[in-house]
């Protein structure tokens, strides 16, 4: 049932993608408007299917927050990706975000719900993770991880922008030094949310692996991106150019975002599960 | 938003003639931008570094030279090397440096550096004196903003107003919160201890077999495993690990308590985590010795004093199939007249009555070839142990500390924000010129109201 309703919500951004261009390029309000309500409404539904699936959990028996196999990562990061922009957007009237933010959460919830070989069912918690940690650890990290995808979505667009003439597509995003802070704001929220993901990470490891921090791959990737991330919010403040830099240095955290999630995976660790 | 170091670059100018150019070095800015990349590649490189003993087995690809000299630069373990520690250090003293100086330059400069652009812009004119009107400017910055300052510069007056600038201090909140999590690593990294120990079901262990050098430590008490458990899901996949334990003192339990996964017992400043489990054989031995019988329990390794001319029964092995015939128990007997090795086995008797001759044959298949003793297994069981780790850090406190500050710092960034406005007034013929710039981190950069109301309230003249 959950898998059913969850494999509907990347259709509902796909199209919430298409408004928000229309609406984008045309200037037109009316598009955007609905693109607007599309994405509530694919929120809504992202939302009952997490909760569905939580509720289905306990009625097999092995009860848990839907955070602990790759297809629930998948679709809980797609989720904070898209939650985060409903409230960037509406705290900064940027509608324009939505057209970086919706192609990544479609990806998101396509590759969660269609990727071949992909285990959607739900899985009892293995002892490592049977813990009240697990759900703030995960939640953190990955709200953390969607507020990053954001901001290195619009210094993706920040750096492209810089180098196109005035009056293409680009034209759209806001002028640099609104761009510069909308990029360091959501920067910043990431970090909070990151920040708060490793200290209960440590917390957790503390109680399950005997140390609060083992240098295991994804602790250290996870140190990693932190630290590229704590250098892009001071670049802002050092010498010329500092748009740009933060902007390449948001780049660069992203690709340590994606090892840190993904990649650790194939190094050996304790970090077995997601 | 946050407004990290807001003063740093300024401070560099300040500071380069009055301190010594590794102050100054230490100081910059930059340098703690370098040595954040610097940190995040080293551990970065320590992610893909074999161990030391992986890597050795690698030589004959790479050669020894390259190997010993990698392993001279630490490289095989980054995370506690000299060089990396140095980093760490240089990021410390930075971090202090950094703070130190920002506070200076903060308390010192009255009105900071004003951005390139002006938000606002009008020319008004004024009824009343200029003077009047500079000063009611600085009347409604009074009321909108805790610090207001103002210069005066032959006929241009600067008013700057700044609203919520004790936010800045969360910087120093963050800084320090770090600086407390590198100093409790590092204590933990010098005091503290991690050790494993494997306890069979039933026994106890007073040592524990660090995890550094291989050495043992005494823990100055016992732990016994009472029992060791797994609970299963309903599909099979296990649900829990459970070792019950006793801590002791002098054979006087003091403390029981499960120990589960994610669930550590503490005792006497040393935690004890589920780690790992195994299982280990166990056989059930009767040894007669003319009318005397004698029961014992053994595992691979065990030894039997059998008489008091030095003859021991040494347990080799134990098979569940040995041969293919059933459940048997390697001995090596060491005695004055030689060293044998006997092959007990549980069923001998219906053995014998399939080959009749076996004993004759093979006469170390029999249990009484040993004169004047006769061994007999009764039967074979297998044991759970239990692996738990075993760790003492005197520094996880003050990490937790840090970790702490370091949030709280974070959140006090996140959630307040600094607003700062320059108004730049020059004195013109029947009124003024009025310039505003305004920086602020959060949405409604602009001016505010209350200026901007008043500026409509006066006439707008074309000069």
């Amino acid at each position: 049932m959950n898998t059913t309703v969850l494999s509907g919500v990347p259709f509902i951004y796909f199209i919430a993608f298409l408004l928000s261009l229309a609406g984008g390029i045309n200037r037109n309000d009316r598009a955007a408007k609905i693109a607007s309500y599309v994405i509530l409404a694919g929120l809504t539904v992202h939302t009952a299917g997490l909760i569905i699936r939580w509720m289905e959990s306990y009625a097999l028996g092995s009860g848990h927050v839907p955070l602990s196999s790759l297809y629930e990562s998948l679709i809980f990061f797609s989720w904070s990706i898209i939650l985060l922009l409903v409230i960037i957007v509406w705290k900064t009237r940027r509608e324009e975000l939505r057209i970086c933010a919706l192609p990544v959460a479609f990806l998101l919830t396509f590759i969660a719900s269609f990727a071949p070989g992909l285990e959607s069912k739900i899985q009892p918690l293995i002892p490592a993770l049977r813990s009240n940690w697990l759900a703030s650890h995960v939640i953190a990290c990955l709200l953390g991880y969607g507020a990053f995808v954001i901001a290195s979505l619009l210094s993706f667009m920040y750096l492209l922008k810089g180098r196109r003439n005035p009056g293409t597509i680009m034209s759209i995003f806001p002028d640099d030094e609104t761009m510069g802070n909308l990029i360091y704001q959501t920067l910043f929220m990431g970090y909070v949310m990151f920040t708060l993901g490793i200290i209960t990470g440590s917390v957790w490891a503390h109680a399950a692996w005997g140390s609060y921090w083992s240098w295991d791959p994804k602790e250290t990737w996870a140190l990693i991106t932190w630290l590229i991330y704590t250098a892009a919010l001071h670049v802002r403040h050092v010498g010329t150019n500092r748009g740009k830099k933060v902007a390449v240095l948001a780049l660069i955290g992203l690709g340590s975002v994606l090892f840190t999630y993904l990649g650790v995976n194939y190094l050996p660790g304790l970090h077995r599960y997601l | 938003m946050a407004d990290l170091e807001g003063e740093a670059p300024r401070q560099k100018k300040d500071s380069v003639k009055k301190s010594p150019v590794v102050s100054f070095l230490l100081s910059s800015l930059k340098l703690s931008v370098i040595l954040f990349l610097l940190i995040a590649l080293s551990a970065a490189v320590g992610t893909i570094m074999p161990e030391k003993e992986a890597a050795e087995s690698l030589s004959h690809c790479l050669g020894p030279g390259v190997i010993s000299f990698l392993s001279a630069i630490q490289l095989f373990d980054i995370y506690h090397s000299f060089w990396f520690f140095m980093l760490v250090g240089a990021l410390s003293v930075n971090i202090v440096i950094c703070s130190l100086f920002g506070m200076r330059v903060y308390g010192r400069r009255r009105i900071p550096a004003m951005p390139e652009r002006f938000t606002e812009e009008r020319t008004i004119g004024c009824n009343e004196a200029f003077i009047d009107c500079v000063d009611q400017i600085k009347d409604i910055l009074l009321k909108n903003y805790h610090r207001v300052e103002s210069s005066a510069v032959q006929r241009e007056r600067i008013i700057y107003g700044e609203r919520g600038y004790r936010r800045r201090f969360f910087t120093y909140f963050i800084h320090a919160g770090v600086l407390i999590i590198i100093g409790g690593m590092f204590i933990g990294y010098l005091y503290g201890v991690e050790g494993n120990v494997e306890i069979i079901e039933g026994e106890s262990a007073d040592k524990i077999c660090l995890r550094d050098g291989g050495s043992e430590l005494n823990l100055g008490f016992s732990v016994r495993c009472d029992r060791f458990g797994m609970e299963y899901h309903g599909n099979g996949m296990t649900r829990e690990y459970r070792s019950d334990l006793s801590f002791l003192k002098d054979n006087n339990v003091l403390y029981r308590t499960p120990v589960l996964v994610n669930h550590p017992a503490s005792f006497e400043g040393m935690r004890f985590y589920q780690s790992s489990y195994g299982v280990v054989p166990e056989a059930h031995i009767t040894i007669i010795e003319g009318t005397e019988t004698k029961r014992f329990t053994v595992r691979t390794g065990s030894t039997i004093e059998l008489g008091n001319d030095g003859t021991t029964a040494h347990i080799l092995g134990l098979g569940d199939n040995l041969m293919r015939l059933g459940p048997a128990v390697i001995i090596g007997i060491s005695s004055a007249r030689g060293s044998f090795t006997l092959y007990i086995f549980q069923n001998i008797a219906k053995i014998q009555k399939g080959i009749p001759k076996l004993l004759l044959l093979y006469p170390q298949l029999n249990p009484a070839s040993f004169k004047p003793y006769e061994f007999a297994l009764e039967r074979i069981e297998t044991r759970y142990y239990t692996v738990l780790l075993a760790s003492r850090d005197p520094g996880a406190g003050i990490v937790a500390a840090g970790g702490i500050c370091l949030f709280l710092g974070l959140l006090t960034g996140f959630f307040s924000s600094r607003k700062r406005i320059w108004v730049v007034i020059d004195e013109q013929e029947n009124g003024a010129r009025i310039r505003i710039a305004v920086d602020a981190e959060k949405n409604g950069v602009g001016v505010d109201r209350a200026i901007l109301g008043w500026l409509d309230s006066k006439h707008v003249g074309v000069l």
